[in-house]
């Protein structure tokens, strides 16, 4: 378990008396799920090693839902007609690759969210973004427990409190995703049609 | 004992407050690990939470199986099979004292403050 999951463990044991562990569990994957359907901020970028004239390609993501395919990009590869189908895991390219496109891989971009069903919640998202998106987490899980019906933990005003903030929170990262998190990156495209 | 992580851990805690302590027993080991199981039912109903991630239930058969119960509400099915056990018994019936136990029982499941 991460470090920050763990400190967000403790945290919540404090904060919801008489709370097991396995119902941290549940509501930890409730507010992990929620806050990546919301925000898409657990995007991913998936290497794919191009062979020369292969067309078909199987990614899958066995710890994780495909929430969203935002892009698939290669430098030399026209991939406007490439296609990714999350539910096989199937990726289908327009243009055969050849030789002069094998120096560099084929990116898929992906927002994931975690996946029913796998225990181990390393797996969901990367250190990296649990660190980043801490306080958000903690108070989703604290807001969901404590709107929780007859339990030791239940407490409307928390559940109110910690819900404002968890949803202020995921206001705030959706924006920041849609910037890559880089708060000074351009926000607007250079319009396509004018390429040419 | 502090762990109450066995049956018999349950049920001698059970015993010290039926004031039943000296062999022979008042009351069997067998009518004890009854009032448990039925408690771990009343248990499913008000916080089936303790059942997770399985939802399957427990059931107890003897004194030496493991009490798979989260260890901080362990205490609380001692009260219950206290409690069940002092309505059971018409000698020694105690309605008031009987009534206690099952309110603390549901106290600990459902409220910080029990």
């Amino acid at each position: 378990m991460f470090a920050s999951i763990t400190q967000l463990y403790m945290n919540v044991r404090s904060e919801c008396p008489g709370v097991t562990d396995p119902m941290i569990d549940m509501e930890f994957f409730n507010a992990m799920d929620e806050f990546c359907r919301r925000t898409d901020g657990n995007r991913y970028s998936t290497p794919i090693p191009l062979v020369e004239g292969v067309t078909s390609y199987i990614v899958t993501y066995p710890d994780n839902v495909v929430i969203r395919v935002y892009s698939i990009t290669h430098r030399t590869l026209d991939t406007t007609s490439a296609w990714y189908d999350p539910d096989d895991g199937s990726l289908a390219l327009g243009n055969p690759p050849v030789e002069a496109d094998l120096a560099e891989p084929l990116y898929l971009n992906v927002s994931l969210a975690p996946k029913a069903g796998v225990v181990d919640s390393d797996a969901w998202m990367p250190e990296l973004l649990y660190d980043r998106f801490y306080i958000a987490l903690l108070d989703g899980t604290i807001s969901k427990l404590a709107a929780q019906i007859a339990k030791p933990w239940t407490n409307q005003v928390k559940a109110t409190y910690h819900g404002r903030r968890f949803r202020r929170l995921m206001a705030d990262y959706k924006a920041q995703a849609e910037v890559g998190f880089a708060p000074n990156a351009q926000a607007w495209r250079f319009p396509q049609i004018l390429l040419g | 004992m502090a762990t109450l992580d066995t049956v018999q851990k349950i049920l001698d805690s059970a015993r010290r407050l039926l004031q039943d302590r000296i062999v022979p027993y008042r009351y069997a080991n067998e009518e004890l690990i009854a009032a448990l199981n039925e408690g771990v039912l009343e248990a499913r109903r008000l916080r089936p939470d303790l059942f997770l991630p399985a939802y399957t239930l427990p059931e107890y058969v003897a004194t030496s199986d493991a009490v798979a119960l989260p260890d901080m509400y362990r205490p609380a099915f001692v009260m219950y099979v206290a409690g069940r056990i002092q309505m059971s018994d018409d000698e020694d019936t105690q309605d008031s004292r009987a009534a206690a136990f099952m309110n603390t029982f549901t106290a600990k499941l459902l409220v910080v403050t029990s």
